[in-house]
């Protein structure tokens, strides 16, 4: 124990003398942790309680159903309920226009049938701040939002389209600070709240009659939302994200400190030596190095968790503005920083281990006396694992048994295993093929072969991060192809407007003024149970075969199709009843065959016509008389609190018109979306993804090529005393770095073939795939090209001093 | 005898105020056409400073320092760099090879930079290889040679191109004997044919082959012996 205590101390004290290498290690390991501690930390903040959620959704109730018209949901649960102690409340909610002077917004509505009620069992789906809840038709109460918006306060009116009313109260929603929401008491019953939207009713149920009530309201036809369920969700889905990305961060740092250990290493081996000379044994040695390892990841870590805290607290005053919600406190995570610090211990004790191992085991002392060439990862190894990776996703890929998904995983995972094994030896070979490579090229291909243990982490740090990264680009613009969220390259035509927020209606209601107007219509989706409805689309011979993902439904008439971008000779398509925009690629018929997402629904037939689908837009336009025979009823579409309007005109929208609309607009939070917007949305989430994959790559290169410059040093020196003008030695600094930086890359596009045949084969995607071969090209000749210009600034930063070598004074 | 290097007064100093050292005191010599000088001198006298300010790699706190009786002073660093690519050979002692090339890339290095084309600049190199008799080892790399055999071929790198003044910081400090005076030999045939070497050492009989031995104690050029028309 003495011994390794004495050893420990020397180790130490190297880590203290070497102040610059550990602090980098130490940043290293407090990024990732940091990142691990602020995501966790404020995805705790935003993530709305569970009681909270419940509360807003369905007040105190223990159950909420939904279906039908009010009049027939009443009935059906008064009769659902019979023979149980159950109370109820009925509330309908929808959407309304209210004006105040020249300005008309549109709102959302919740409607009571008394004030008491938000009192009592719908109590909490709004708050009140001032005044008081209307007590009947006579009076409404303002969203804070709205108020400001219309600068209403107290005993002010609006008017709604009943006529002028009193504002008697200012609530707010506790999920959504910014929605403009009025509460009134209609006092009439179902009927006056029918007419305001789709009802639903708050049951309050006792306990042990919860199951008997769902149940017999469910065998009623009705949807059910039972509170225990909501209570009862599980988000660790955000935590397991935000861990999974401190985890991949993690591990790039892990390959960086890989090859800072390396370049270490050689120098370490000097102190290792001279210890082992003096009778240390071998495993005290590593066990030493190790320990100090574990206290630099812990020292990592407490500076991670701190930094996480810091940046969670300087963040936390904006997230109410950013996520129109009210956040909790910060709290500190502790399982994700355990979790962390595992992280962190796992990753040096490996990066520190392996290298003093190899020195150890190979004899320190005999290295320290002669010059041995460090030994590689066996390129057979590498060989075995691609060509098990290989065989495993191809077996699974065709195989329908039940061990092929783990069978693709491990595949996969060997497959980058071996690609990562593979690097040193691609390094040997290029560098014995660069005999006649241009000198700067030349002695980077030779120098990355000579040292490759210590570059092969960081070409593999390089190709791991893109590799992943473009897994990721690729399933994210396949996944939103496959959506139908981009058809021709662009979300909307020229000559399309859309118009999403609270001056929505009245911005559509202006331009029908316009001479080029050609057709306003708000974008309303088909809803029955409450709920939007979803189309499982076929070909009419197969109708119960489902090709693709389901798509809403609006309702409209001859104006909605036109502003959907039909021609007008199409709008007696609507004869057909329900029109589809798109046919799925396997569908050659102009008809096919439509099918509800809920059980028993008829099967229905959908004229196809050729109009683009829009952004966010409906694949399928049912008219509104055939909408209202089904008992389907008009709501906002999918992930919309306000229904947002769809403008066509005769002529493209121009520069000047979009520009006048978002002025106007922007004063009550509306969006104007047109063709003139940038790119789709699907554009800028990869463009997002590969600009976070490039950083990642970037600042692993450069910081890499920085910590290698002390070996540089010398050759550069060498150069310098023969000649070599400063033009000459930046151009090799930034060859070195482009070197790396376009081998990283390179190796990232068949590193990523197979994990991704396997991706496919364990999600099971039914759509074409789509690689961004463009963006991928750019990745992988814009890399070197700003790791060059970088390494080249750090350069000028930080000039390599020369003189020095020959200067022994 | 023409002077091809020429130190007028020159001193370098290292640090500021009580940390100041003075590596070089008003040292004033010069190297003349033909001629091999060796530099003698104890540990910190200054003699590896002396060479560093000769090859343009450092600059002197005071004085002037000339080539071909051009002020290095006027020159900017790519005036420099060219100086040591076409005019300033250096050998070291522990030859610095780049490690990545082989003895003939080593060698003809300087011509690449120079931006010679590579065949020519390879055929030169070669010729300069077989000047150190090591034609059957050109595509060696440093690590597969002997400490010997690295000496020559950093001999070799500083004699291609024709360059005029040759600056060797004890070539001979890390070989045996026999090689030491093959290392001098192949300097003492350069300065033969018109050339110039300054031979830092600290071997009296490697000194034996040069023309004039300054010797170095203290930053100051301290003593003549040997010389003849010694300048100070």
């Amino acid at each position: 124990m003495n011994a390794l205590l004495a050893i420990l101390r020397i180790a130490w004290r190297d880590a203290r003398r070497h102040a610059a290498r550990t602090a980098t290690v130490v940043t290293l390991v407090a990024l990732p942790v940091m990142l691990i501690v602020a995501g966790g930390a404020l995805n705790d903040a935003v993530a709305e309680p569970h009681d909270a959620l419940a509360t807003r959704l369905m007040g105190r109730a223990a159950l909420l159903a939904r279906g039908g018209t009010a009049q027939e949901l009443g009935a059906r649960v008064d009769e659902a309920l019979a023979g149980l102690a159950a109370s109820t409340v009925q509330l309908a909610g929808g959407e309304e226009s209210l004006s105040c002077g020249a300005t008309t917004l549109t709102a959302k509505f919740v409607v009571l049938d008394a004030a008491e009620d938000l009192a009592g069992l719908a109590g909490g789906m709004v708050e009140l701040i001032d005044g008081a809840l209307p007590a009947g038709p006579g009076g409404v109460a303002l969203s804070v939002w709205l108020a400001d918006t219309l600068d209403r306060q107290l005993g002010d009116t609006v008017t709604l389209r009943d006529g002028e009313t009193r504002v008697v109260g200012i609530v707010r929603d506790p999920g959504l600070l910014a929605l403009p929401l009025i509460v009134r008491v209609v006092g009439a019953g179902a009927d006056a709240a029918e007419s305001y939207g789709l009802p639903w009713i708050l049951v309050d149920v006792a306990e042990r009659d919860i199951e008997a009530a769902a149940s017999g309201l469910r065998s009623a036809g009705l949807a059910v939302t039972d509170r225990r369920d909501v209570t009862m969700i599980d988000d660790g889905f955000e935590t397991t994200v935000v861990f999974g990305v401190g985890t991949f961060a993690t591990f790039l740092a892990t390959l960086i400190l890989g090859a800072t250990f390396a370049v270490h290493m050689p120098r370490r081996r000097a102190a290792l030596a001279l210890l082992e000379a003096q009778g240390a044994a071998p495993s005290a040695l590593v066990t030493a190095e190790i320990l100090t390892a574990l206290a630099l990841a812990l020292l990592g870590t407490l500076l991670g968790t701190a930094l996480g805290l810091a940046l969670s607290h300087a963040v936390h005053p904006s997230l109410a503005e950013w996520t129109g919600r009210l956040p909790s406190a910060i709290v500190v995570p502790w399982p994700l920083i355990a979790g962390a610090l595992l992280l962190a211990c796992v990753a040096l004790a490996v990066v520190v281990a392996i290298p003093t191992w190899r020195v150890v085991r190979s004899g320190a002392l005999r290295g320290r006396l002669t010059t041995a060439a460090p030994r590689s990862a066996p390129a057979r190894l590498a060989g075995a694992c691609l060509g098990g990776g290989a065989a495993g996703v191809a077996w699974a890929s065709t195989s329908t048994h039940g061990a092929a998904p783990p069978v693709a995983i491990l595949g996969a995972t060997l497959w980058m295993g071996g690609m990562l094994l593979a690097v040193p030896a691609v390094l040997d070979v290029l560098g014995r093929r660069a005999a006649d490579w241009p000198l700067a090229w030349r002695l980077v291909a030779r120098d990355s072969a000579r040292m490759r243990d210590r570059h092969a982490p960081v070409i593999a740090a390089v190709t791991a991060s893109m590799t992943i990264i473009a897994l990721l680009v690729v399933l994210a613009r396949t996944l939103e192809v496959s959506m139908h969220l981009a058809t021709d390259g662009a979300p909307l035509a020229a000559d399309q407007i859309v118009l999403e927020g609270p001056s929505a209606a009245a911005l559509a209601g202006q331009l029908r003024k316009r001479d080029d107007h050609l057709a306003s219509s708000a974008l309303l989706a088909a809803a029955a149970d409450g709920h939007v409805l979803r189309a499982l689309v076929s070909d009419t011979s197969a109708p119960n075969a489902p090709l693709g993902p389901a798509p809403w439904i609006a309702i409209g008439g001859s104006e909605t199709l036109i502003a959907l971008g039909a021609e007008a000779s199409d709008t007696t398509a609507l004869g057909a009843a329900l029109v589809a925009f798109r046919a799925p690629r396997q569908v050659a018929s102009d008809h096919i065959a439509i099918r509800l997402d809920t059980p028993s629904a008829p099967t229905f037939t959908a004229r196809v016509i050729p109009a683009a689908p829009i952004l966010h837009g409906p694949a399928l336009l049912a008219r509104p008389d055939f909408a209202a025979a089904q008992g389907w009823l008009p709501t906002p579409p999918p992930d919309t609190s306000l229904t947002p309007w769809l403008v066509r005109f005769s002529t493209p929208v121009s520069r000047q018109l979009a520009d006048e609309l978002g002025a106007r607009a922007t004063r009550t939070s509306t969006t104007v979306t047109s063709h003139l917007d940038s790119a789709p949305a699907h554009l800028q989430f990869d463009g997002l993804l590969f600009g976070v994959g490039l950083a990642t790559a970037l600042c692993v290169i450069v910081l890499a090529t920085a910590l290698s410059s002390s070996e540089a040093r010398r050759d550069a020196a060498t150069l310098h005393s023969i000649g070599a003008d400063p033009t000459t030695l930046t151009a090799l600094r930034t060859a070195r770095a482009a070197y790396l930086a376009l081998l990283g890359g390179l190796l990232a596009i068949p590193a990523a073939t197979v994990p991704f045949l396997a991706l496919l084969t364990l999600v099971d995607i039914p759509v074409d795939i789509t690689i961004p071969w463009s963006r991928i090209a750019l990745a992988v000749l814009g890399l070197p090209l700003l790791s060059a210009l970088g390494s080249r600034a750090l350069a000028a930063w930080s000039p390599t001093p020369l003189v020095a070598r020959s200067s022994h004074h | 005898m023409s002077a091809v290097l020429a130190f007028d007064d020159v001193s370098r100093v290292f640090g500021i105020g009580e940390a100041a050292v003075t590596a070089l005191d008003r040292v004033t010599w010069t190297l003349h056409a033909g001629e091999l000088v060796a530099i003698m001198g104890p540990s910190g006298s200054g003699k590896s400073t002396l060479l560093a300010l000769a090859g343009a790699l450092d600059e002197p706190t005071h004085g002037t320092i000339s080539v071909h009786a051009r002020s290095l002073a006027s020159c900017t660093a790519a005036q420099r760099a060219e100086l040591r690519r076409r005019t300033l050979g250096f050998v070291f002692q522990d030859d610095n090879l780049v490690p990545g090339l082989t003895a003939l890339e080593n060698t003809s290095l300087p011509l690449e930079l120079d931006g010679v084309a590579r065949n020519e600049a390879r055929t030169r190199g070669l010729a300069a290889l077989e000047a150190v008799a090591l034609t059957g080892l050109a595509q060696r790399f440093p690590a597969e040679l002997s400490g010997g055999q690295r000496q020559r071929v950093a001999i070799a790198r500083a004699f291609v191109g024709e360059r005029d003044i040759l600056l060797a910081d004890e070539p001979t400090g890390a070989l045996d004997t026999l090689v030491g005076e093959h290392v001098m030999r192949l300097l003492r045939g350069h300065c033969d044919a018109g050339k110039s070497a300054v031979v830092v050492t600290h071997d009296a009989a490697h000194a034996a082959w040069a023309d004039r031995v300054l010797s170095l104690r203290d930053g100051r050029l301290a003593d003549l012996s040997l010389a003849s028309g010694a300048d100070e």
